[in-house]
């Protein structure tokens, strides 16, 4: 298998950032010395202070979204499973929309007060070619092979 | 451009030129693709060599191995700083980075990282001048809307006939400048000057090598068209221009078949058209039957990033100084036209021109600093006329001509103490570009160069110059003033354009005056 070396992209900002009212506040930086706990997931099962959804009615997809959803996931949705898999994995999502999150601002990352790593500009990777290709399904010459993509009307016709 | 076709349209269609009087109006909005100069990708440590081996500039990250995270390019951030202090935008203090998707193999993760919601920089303005031929030159403003950081993709080349398409990654991942301008143009012309004094910009700040041809800068165009008073038309998208020229072909092109297209009862339809440079024509691509759904993301492997907008602030490891990176801004395009036109006096399309071409420029002021006392008008007139004529005339990109600053000041002396005359001037540029080395005084001497100033032998000339244009003779001497230049004409094509003129009319004159 391939060797992947750790590599950490980010790290606690030393330095401490001032006049961000809205994102940074310096006080919450987080400490990860001061957490007690390896992790927030529950190590034992809790009961779901949600609404139960599955009793709602059916949920309806016409086909048109069903279509949509495929060419953009590329997963494909014609057997029965599949359908039934999207259909729960919407009731499951569907668990949350009661929680009123207006005014609240959306939290993108739990990293939000921490300083993005940077790099310096120096080549250090790369020239693998004959590894990365070997796990490729079709090659041709160094070339990976895929099936068509975007291309001129024109030159489809042809 | 634009309006020159209303023109010519209501000229030829009666009917239309009935109607209300209200313009149509072209309006034209630019996206800009930058590659940030630099020797590694955005996120990962591959190289990023114009011509590489096919799928050799490729690290782990870029094929999207699982289990391999983004860890962003400093010089990238400070490339991006830079150009956004020079093109006058608000740099933002924290900014973010996000997942757009989409489905093509030469983005092997199915989504770009780019940044969307907060981008590096935003609200800049662009101030340049535009030059249409045959017509004076004006100055535009152009707002930036945003300057945002994002990865580029691979590379597909599409085989039709085995319906596949081979996908080389050396590209996916290289470090992206994507500018969006404001709708602000009317015109191809002002779109090519903008992207135009865009590259003489981001070439100061060395940022983007501008190659157009490498792929390192590429111009999308949102086109649209509608009455003067209406809101704006339905746009269409031109994508794959690949040369300043065929930036303002392009859209002189889209707007043309936009307009004929209404006139014809038809209707523009938001698509994406590619520019096929050899027949000269916009072609629709297959696109998106619906709106693409790109289902933005934030990208949780990258925190926020965070830059120091403090004046007077120093950059730390990981935390970048703008205050610091401001001091590093070099003399920009417009700063230089300006002072060219100051100290110098020059007029604002020399300047310009000397702008525009780097090289041009550096000649100038290297002859002018060593050449005390000749006219600035004369250096500027012989590198602009004479040497980027001949290289236009060979389509030879004037930073390949190979003539040292040194050869063309010794042309220059040699002309402005009459030594040579500007034919001969002309053909020592043809001289020096084949034979770059060679020492100007001594092409002068082996090609017979030198200029004729010896009284004796120009009157000689001239006598038979004046026995063998007896017609212009006559003329002359009855007042016809204008007839001297058949007589100066024969003096040269007697001497082989070796006569200096300015004596040869003051001898003309003279002999003229006396034969009377």
């Amino acid at each position: 298998m391939l060797q992947i070396s750790a590599r950490f992209y980010c790290k606690i900002a030393k330095q401490q950032i001032s006049e961000l009212p809205k994102i940074s506040k310096p006080s919450k930086l987080l400490d990860f010395k001061q957490l007690h706990h390896p992790t927030k997931v529950p190590q034992t099962p809790v009961p779901t202070a949600f609404p139960d959804a599955t009793n709602n009615s059916e949920i309806e997809i016409d086909a048109k979204t069903i279509q949509l959803l495929e060419r953009l996931s590329l997963v494909d949705l014609d057997s029965e499973q599949a359908l039934a898999t999207l259909k729960s994995s919407i009731q499951f999502a569907d668990k949350i929309e009661h929680i009123d999150t207006h005014n609240v601002r959306p939290l993108y990352t739990v990293l939000e007060h921490q300083q993005l790593q940077l790099r310096n500009d120096r080549v250090a990777e790369g020239d693998c070619r004959e590894q990365l290709l070997r796990i490729a399904k079709v090659t041709d010459e160094d070339y990976y092979v895929s099936p068509p993509g975007n291309i001129p009307l024109e030159q489809l016709d042809k | 451009m634009g309006s020159y076709v209303i023109v010519r349209r209501l000229a030829t269609q009666p009917k239309l030129a009935k109607a209300p009087k209200r313009k149509w109006k072209s309006v034209v909005g630019l996206e800009v693709h930058a590659q940030i100069a630099s020797a590694s990708k955005l996120f990962s440590g591959s190289g990023t060599a114009f011509g590489a081996p096919l799928n050799t500039a490729v690290a782990y990250f870029d094929a999207s191995i699982p289990g391999t995270l983004p860890v962003l390019n400093r010089k990238c951030v400070e490339s991006g700083i830079k150009t956004a202090l020079a093109l006058g935008c608000r740099v933002n203090e924290v900014s973010m980075f996000d997942r757009k998707h989409y489905f093509y193999a030469d983005l092997p993760n199915g989504y770009q990282i780019t940044q969307q919601r907060a981008a590096l920089a935003n609200s800049g303005l662009m101030t340049f001048p535009v030059i249409t031929p045959g017509k004076k030159v004006y100055y535009k403003s152009v707002n930036l809307l945003q300057l945002q950081l994002e990865q580029d993709s691979g590379k597909s080349l599409h085989d039709e006939h085995l319906k596949r398409s081979l996908v080389d990654l050396n590209r996916a991942g290289l470090p992206l400048m994507e500018l969006v301008f404001a709708p602000d143009l009317e015109t191809g012309e002002e779109a090519a000057s903008l992207v135009k004094e865009l590259m003489l910009i981001l070439k100061r700040l060395q940022t983007c090598s501008c190659k157009m041809e490498e792929g390192a800068m590429r111009v999308d165009a949102n086109i649209s068209i509608h009455k003067e008073g209406d809101p704006f038309g339905v746009r269409t998208e031109v994508k794959n221009i690949g040369s300043v020229r065929s930036i303002s072909q392009a859209i002189s092109y889209e707007i043309n078949r936009q307009l004929e297209l209404v006139a014809e009862g038809g209707v523009v339809t938001n698509e994406t058209r590619s520019w096929d440079a050899e027949n000269r024509r916009t072609i629709a691509m297959r696109d998106k039957e619906v709106l693409q759904d790109y289902r933005f993301m934030p990208e949780p492997n990258l925190p926020p990033l965070h830059v120091n907008l403090k004046p007077g602030s120093s950059s730390t490891n990981d935390l970048i100084s703008v205050a610091a990176l401001s001091k590093e801004i070099p003399e920009l395009p417009e700063h230089t036209r300006q002072r060219l036109m100051e100290h110098y006096k020059l007029n604002a399309e020399t300047a310009i021109i000397l702008v525009n071409e780097p090289v041009l420029l550096d000649h100038f002021v290297n002859i002018t600093k060593s050449l005390v006392g000749v006219p600035t008008k004369l250096v500027t007139n012989f590198l602009i006329n004479d040497l980027l004529t001949y290289c236009n005339k060979l389509s030879l990109d004037i930073e390949d001509c190979a003539i040292s600053a040194s050869a063309l000041k010794d042309v220059l002396k040699s002309l402005h103490a009459e030594q040579i005359n500007l034919q001969a001037a002309r053909q020592l540029i043809q001289l020096l570009h084949n034979n770059p080395t060679s020492d100007v005084s001594q092409l002068i001497g082996e090609h017979n160069l030198e200029q004729i100033c010896d009284m004796s032998t120009i009157e000689a000339y001239c006598q038979q110059a004046m026995v063998n244009q007896p017609k212009a003779v006559q003329q002359y001497q009855k007042g016809k003033s204008k007839a001297l230049f058949a007589i100066v004409g024969e003096v040269a094509k007697l001497s082989a354009q070796k006569a200096n003129m300015k004596l040869v009319v003051n001898c003309l004159e003279k002999l003229l005056k006396t034969q009377k």
